[in-house]
């Protein structure tokens, strides 16, 4: 018996070692220095491509709508399912509002327009960011959400989560 | 009596999406490894689980290696449709389990799962590979039996007991998680960053050469703060991921080889579920979970029955907000 305590406290000793890392002692302390959003910034003009091969400015989007929301997706079922809540909870209650997805994994036009075309996302528009021009810039990855007002200012810039953010943020708009 | 007989049971394989990155997706493959454990079905002294290894009821010790290959395939998503993954895209993970058991009484036993991984992995041409610690996993089972239930024939209700055990199993955070400063992207995870606590139940009955059994598990997943996803800061919130289910049926077929050891059969049928996540108490209705996975698997026991050897492979049929993919196991296992 007395071996195997000894064998059980080594294991154990063993176990917590290995695990001997940030995620066994989690903290909500806020971390600044590494924080990468942009929300607050006044962004300047941004020009991208779409998946049809032709090129948009922000400054053209906002020129019709109240605010532009850019959602980075990768086509997988997460992404999915957020761009699902985003066409059918709440695109529906701002008319006036530029949903955009960002495609920041595919690397060219033509295989952003084949996962758009192939994922049923025709009604909406989609950046072909090959170039991670706005991954860089935002800090994308996926699930990131960015909202800009009418005044290029970044009003969201942080991961979706159950889409109240979106709808929250343009609330205040 | 067969004493060691052990089938390895393919089991569901459920997956994790709940990091953020390229990775958030990959933490989806990593929550579904996080139930891919060595599931031991069908043994009047082993019994089966899918929380580790168990030990055969006059053993003192096992250990056991299990190396898994896990290809992924497309995905079903929320709806429960098919999408393929975009071209230019391998996903695959690699497991080495290593796990020991001990008894610590006639009727209670402790183990504990160590597993290592490496992810190699090309999303719509983007290359990662990663290797790592992954989620420990210890583990107490009851058996709420004294002698070994197994029979070759049945002779009254008295044969017809089945072999009961109860367990529980608490899972550590000890893979790299997508809340960890050590990652860019959720391809770089290893484990899934929660603690949780699974209760188990595995009732199984052997009447040679037949054996049927079924697992039932419950995990509740406790909340924890997240300040930090793939390395960047995050205004600080709760989350916690949807308590999660399983419910593993297996039937196994025995060959007495003419050097008096065992060939299993075990083919299986596995039911995975997770309920949706919260985020500061405030539930994500795009989360949640489904897959279904049927297996099929083989277990070659010596005749002394100390050491058995493994080969198995599942394959995910069904699912809604999860991967599909398919697993090649094969272990070993030492019982002394």
């Amino acid at each position: 018996m007395f071996t195997k305590l000894k064998l059980s406290a080594i294991l154990l000793s063993l176990l917590f070692t290995l695990g001997c890392q940030e995620d066994l002692s989690p903290s909500n302390d806020q971390l600044e220095s590494t924080q990468a959003t942009r929300e607050g910034e006044t962004l300047n003009d941004i020009t991208f491509t779409l998946s049809d091969g032709t090129s948009s400015q922000l400054s053209e989007q906002l020129a019709t709508h109240d605010a532009v929301v850019f959602y980075f997706t990768m086509w997988c079922p997460i992404c999915e399912g957020h761009m699902s809540y985003i066409r059918q909870q709440i695109k529906p209650h701002y008319e006036n509002v530029a949903f955009i997805f960002v495609d920041y994994v595919s690397g060219n036009i033509s295989s952003t327009l084949d996962s758009q075309q192939s994922r049923g996302y025709t009604d909406f528009l989609v950046i072909s960011d090959f170039d991670n021009a706005l991954e860089t810039y935002f800090d994308g990855t996926m699930a990131t959400t960015v909202i800009v007002d009418k005044n290029f200012i970044v009003r969201l810039n942080s991961t979706f989560k159950t889409g109240s953010d979106i709808s929250n943020t343009l609330d205040q708009l | 009596m067969n004493p060691t007989q052990q089938v390895d049971m393919p089991t569901p394989q459920v997956p994790t999406n709940h990091g953020y990155g390229v990775g958030l997706f990959f933490t989806l493959f990593i929550f579904l490894m996080s139930y891919n454990v060595n599931t031991l079905a069908a043994s009047c002294c082993g019994g089966g689980a899918s929380s580790g290894i168990i030990l055969p009821k006059f053993n003192d010790a096992m250990w056991d290696i299990n190396l898994s290959h896990e290809a992924y395939d497309g995905a079903w998503s929320k709806d429960g449709s098919y999408q393929k993954d975009p071209a230019d895209s391998e996903l695959l993970q690699r497991r080495l389990d290593l796990s020991y058991a001990y008894r610590l009484a006639d009727q209670w036993q402790l183990n504990i799962g160590l597993p290592l991984i490496d992810n190699q992995n090309k999303y719509s041409g983007e290359n990662s590979s990663v290797q790592g610690l992954g989620d420990m996993q210890l583990s107490v089972w009851y058996e709420a039996f004294d002698k070994v239930t197994c029979v070759y024939k049945i002779n009254g209700w008295e044969s017809l007991k089945p072999s009961l055990y109860f367990g529980s199993s608490l899972t550590l955070p000890t893979g790299i998680s997508s809340y960890s400063d050590r990652v860019d992207s959720s391809f770089d995870i290893t484990g899934l960053g929660f603690y949780r606590l699974d209760v188990n139940i595995i009732i199984e009955k052997t009447v040679y050469p037949f054996s049927l059994s079924w697992q039932g598990k419950y995990g509740y997943t406790f909340e924890r703060p997240v300040n930090q996803e793939n390395g960047q800061a995050v205004t600080p919130y709760n989350k916690q991921l949807g308590n999660r289910s399983a419910s593993i049926f297996s039937a196994a077929y025995t060959w007495f080889l003419p050097n008096l050891s065992m060939l299993t059969m075990t083919a299986s049928h596995s039911q995975l579920e997770e309920d949706k996540t919260k985020y500061d108490g405030q539930t994500d209705n795009n989360s949640g979970l489904h897959k279904t996975t049927m297996g099929l698997s083989f277990a070659y026991s010596s005749a002394v029955r100390d050491w058995i050897i493994k080969l198995g492979i599942s394959e995910a049929q069904d699912g809604e907000n999860i991967p599909k993919t398919q697993i090649i196991n094969m272990g070993i296992s030492h019982v002394y």
